[in-house]
């Protein structure tokens, strides 16, 4: 058996000349013998191989198009049987291999095998670094996510800041706006373009090396040895140490997607990857030292790159190479400085809270940096739950083929609802719920009397039983979050209401614990039909509260007298009951309030005046749509919606 | 032929890529032989240089022939990469025509009654058609500005991007403030100084939108001519 084994090696030596070729490759000397701190050089070809493997699968999955681009990264990470894995070990495996490189750097310059005859080699070394770096920027937008698309997008704005840099920012991006060429040329460069030339570099960064060898001497403590096996066993050791590691923090963390990309909406949370970090952060200070952001972003990096390629000439002179360590040192300990203080000031509000200086002018730049980066965090907080929300919608609806961004995003109510409502309602409406979290509407006048109307009520829950509740409840339909910042709940100066109206009605003949007020809260609120009561609404309907509702409504307080309410010959002087909260009913409300409301409208605009010109409208079809699903909560819990469609499905099916 | 600045000639080129250093020394040895043996034929029948300028046409015919088919592919991408720089692509015949008398590049953003006097500017999305490279998708959010009309009546628009880098600056009702890097904006958006005197990192003020007064006038609507500018300049450069 040893013998064929031996003949066939033999044969193939003949015809490839491979043994001389390992043991080349294996026998290398190691003057002084192997070491530890030779292991990063291998770890970082062992990194780039992990992520070309990785890369190499990822590429069957992934499609870079601006519709499809976040979906199949969302598709890899959620669906794909280990694609989490997959696509985390990429994702940190790239910041590994940030981490290394450094190290490496350092090692070559401590161990002074940057200077002659070696300089060419270093400056191999130096390339590689950039190459890598690229590799790390272009791979950061490609899941086409908030975080990645606003982040990228900094950077190649910066890039118009040196003379022709907005040529040089078209090719990059394809076109002046981001789209699908930006995605299809960042794709080319991170895996074809960057690792090629990777891997043209790295070839002749390893043939060199091998040229000139280790730098280390020999000496009679510690003797030669080969690279196999010693070195080998240790580079091995240490490969599968940084995998392992790897591997538990994407167990332990996951590689993070943000909810899709989303150009026209503004995102609080933008910030590169954290190993740019300290460019992001470099960038804010020159703010501090009144330089331009083309020193920041273009000319300091510039110069540390040339004093890095620079190293070996420095060694040339006396002390070159002390000098050349320590500004080394300091270059590092500034990046890592900057990389900390960033993040420092992202969680400024959570660090130094209880920090307050003493000093007036300190107070008010920490007030600042409190207030960044609850912002910061609250941003963060927000895509956080829309990525939940669109995975909610995926799970629902699945991914239509114009993609989540426009097939999902922007037809969920959820979403859109708060968007429009703090773009056109919140300036006089509030939307907070019992603990005060929600959408703020207008703070009163500093000089505020309470004779005049600033804003309008609170509409969170609008139309639910709590919300009806309140409004029948003389102490709270005078509050701000009903009537008591409208002209409906303006009082004069001698203390008595300035417009006869539903607030005095409430006042004068309400209590708000008598059962037929209750019952009267809950058969207006069961006009609505909302989604979220539709089992309590039933109940009422079997155990005659909405029958007593009714009649409370109709005979003992006489709110026909002023509203109509399921009769065509009631009055119309307040608004109609009928359906009331229905979301045919707001629609209306919303469109064209003086319908409802007649004289007595207090400074609501009509939305959607014109249904037949619908350029002229404040808001359009779609997002009143948006609006009122939102106000009424008819997205809200999707397995609800999903109930109510099949029992209306079944009901429509058994009426024939 | 010129490469990396050295004038490349069958003589230099021999120089550089010498012999010794690249090719194994015994088929050297074996090439002066048949090299000699050729010479000594060409001595029977023509003049030594002769063949010495067969040999030059011979190297420089390769050389440049290689030149050729190795540039041609870079040579082919080159110009459908350059073409974001040149691109210009015709809107589809179907969306050629604008109805209404709207200005050559005005776009609605906003009713005057969405708008009340003297309060805070309202983010409003520009819709547009928007071309995506090989798409073409009608009426598009293509970008954001902030409009408010003003105590004294008139309306101010901006566009929502920041002038330092581009992110898109959120509005308090109080300041514009750009959540990437601190840059800050007075309402009528002009640069800020902060309450602590911290530096403002924009080199200019928001990039303020032109009104079609017309339609402002006569239709009670918010028509912009909307333009993107250039990042990081002291000074507005409009992206084409």
């Amino acid at each position: 058996m040893n013998a064929l084994i031996s003949n066939l090696g033999n044969w193939l030596d003949n015809r490839t000349g491979h043994r001389q070729l390992l043991s080349e490759a294996l026998y290398e000397n190691v003057p002084g013998g192997s070491r530890w701190i030779y292991v990063t050089g291998s770890m970082l070809v062992f990194a780039f191989v992990v992520q070309v493997i990785t890369g190499i699968f990822l590429w069957m999955y992934y499609s870079p198009s601006s519709q499809n681009a976040w979906e199949s990264v969302y598709y890899i990470q959620n669906e794909l049987q280990g694609g989490w894995l997959l696509r985390g070990v990429h994702h940190y495996m790239a910041q590994a291999m940030i981490v290394l490189l450094p190290l490496h750097l350092l090692q070559v310059v401590l161990c002074k095998a940057y200077v002659a005859p070696r300089e060419i080699n270093y400056w191999l070394g130096l390339v590689l670094m950039l190459i890598v770096l690229g590799l790390g920027l272009t791979g950061y937008l490609l899941p086409w996510d908030q975080k990645g698309y606003w982040a990228t997008k900094v950077a190649t704005e910066l890039m118009s800041l040196p003379p022709g840099g907005g040529y040089l920012q078209k090719l990059v991006v394809g076109g002046s706006e981001y789209g699908h060429l930006t995605l299809t040329r960042f794709f080319a460069l991170h895996a074809g373009v960057l690792p090629g030339l990777l891997v043209l570099v790295l070839g002749l960064h390893i043939a060199m090396f091998r040229k000139h060898g280790i730098t280390a001497h020999s000496s009679e403590r510690r003797p030669d040895e080969y690279f196999w096996p010693a070195q080998v066993l240790k580079d091995s050791v240490a490969c599968l140490v940084l995998l392992m590691i790897v591997v538990a923090v994407v167990c332990w963390r996951g590689a993070e997607l943000g909810p899709p990309a989303e150009p026209t909406e503004s995102y609080g949370a933008a910030r590169p990857e954290w190993y740019f970090l300290f460019l992001f952060q470099l960038l804010k200070k020159c703010e501090v030292v009144g330089a331009s952001e083309f020193v920041g972003a273009i000319v300091v990096p510039t110069l540390v790159m040339i004093f890095l390629f620079a190293l070996p000439l420095v060694a040339k002179v006396r002390f070159g190479h002390v000098v050349n360590v320590m500004v080394i040192l300091a270059i590092m300990m500034s990046a890592g400085y900057l990389t900390y203080e960033a993040i420092d000031h992202d969680n400024f509000a959570a660090r130094h809270r209880n920090d307050e200086p003493s000093d007036p002018e300190k107070r008010l730049l920490w007030q600042e940096r409190i207030v960044d980066s609850e912002r910061f965090h609250e941003a963060q907080q927000q895509a956080h739950h829309e990525y939940e929300r669109v995975q909610e919608l995926v799970d629902f609806f699945g991914i239509p083929r114009e993609g989540a961004s426009v097939g999902l995003v922007r037809n969920d109510p959820e979403i859109q609802g708060p968007r429009i409502f703090r773009r056109t309602c919140a300036s006089c409406h509030s939307y907070l719920d019992p603990d005060g979290a929600g959408i703020p509407g207008p703070e009163p006048p500093e000089d505020w009397d309470g004779r005049t109307p600033y804003g309008a009520p609170n509409l969170y829950g609008f139309a639910s039983r709590a919300w009806i509740a309140g409004l029948l409840d003389p102490a709270r339909i005078e509050s701000t979050d009903y009537f008591g910042a409208t002209a409906h709940g303006m009082r004069d100066e001698e203390g008595a209401f300035k417009s006869e109206g539903m607030v005095e009605f409430v006042h004068e003949n309400l209590d708000p614990s008598e059962d037929d007020v209750k019952a009267m809260a809950i058969t207006l609120s069961a006009e609505a039909s909302l989604i979220s009561q539709r089992d309590a609404d039933a109940v009422a309907k079997s155990d005659g509260t909405l029958d007593a509702g009714r009649e409370a409504m109709i005979d003992t307080y006489s709110c026909t007298d002023c509203h109509r309410f399921h009769q065509d010959d009631d009055p119309e002087m307040a608004p109609d009951l009928t359906g009331y909260g229905s979301a045919k009913w707001l629609y209306d409300f919303i469109a064209n309030p003086a319908r409802f409301y007649g004289d007595n409208n207090d400074r609501m605009p009509a939305f959607a005046q014109h249904p037949d010109e619908p350029a002229r409208n404040l808001l359009s079809e779609h997002d009143m749509k948006m609006l009122v699903r939102w106000l009424r909560g008819d997205d809200h819990d999707l397995s609800l919606k999903l109930r109510a469609q099949v029992s209306a499905q079944s009901a429509s099916t058994a009426e024939p | 032929m010129e490469l990396c600045g050295v004038m490349l000639t069958p003589d230099s080129i021999a120089y550089c890529v010498s012999r010794e250093q690249l090719v194994d020394p015994r088929r050297i040895s074996d090439q002066v032989h048949a090299e000699v043996k050729m010479s000594e034929n060409q001595n029977a029948e023509s003049p030594g240089h002769g063949a010495e300028s067969r040999r030059g046409f011979m190297e420089y015919a390769s050389l440049l022939i290689g030149a050729i088919v190795s540039l041609a592919p870079l040579a082919l991408g080159l110009c459908p990469f350059l073409d974001p720089l040149f691109g210009k692509r015709k809107t589809p015949s179907s969306r050629q025509q604008k109805g209404g008398d709207a200005k050559e590049g005005y776009l609605r953003v906003a009713s005057l009654n969405a708008l009340t006097l003297g309060a805070a500017p309202q983010r409003f999305p520009v819709i547009a058609d928007q071309r995506d490279a090989w798409n073409y998708i009608p009426d598009q959010p293509i970008g954001a500005v902030f409009v408010q009309r003003t105590d004294t009546g008139g309306v101010r628009v901006f566009n929502a991007t920041c002038p330092h880098a581009g992110c898109s600056v959120a509005c308090d009702g109080h300041i514009f403030h750009c959540p990437c890097h601190n840059s800050s904006f007075e309402l009528d958006g002009s640069k800020r100084v902060s309450h602590s005197g911290r530096e403002n990192p924009s080199p200019r003020d928001l990039d303020k939108l032109q009104v079609d007064q017309d339609k402002l006038e006569e239709n009670e609507e918010v028509w912009v001519e909307f333009v993107n500018f250039y990042t990081g300049k002291e000074y507005q450069k409009r992206k084409l």
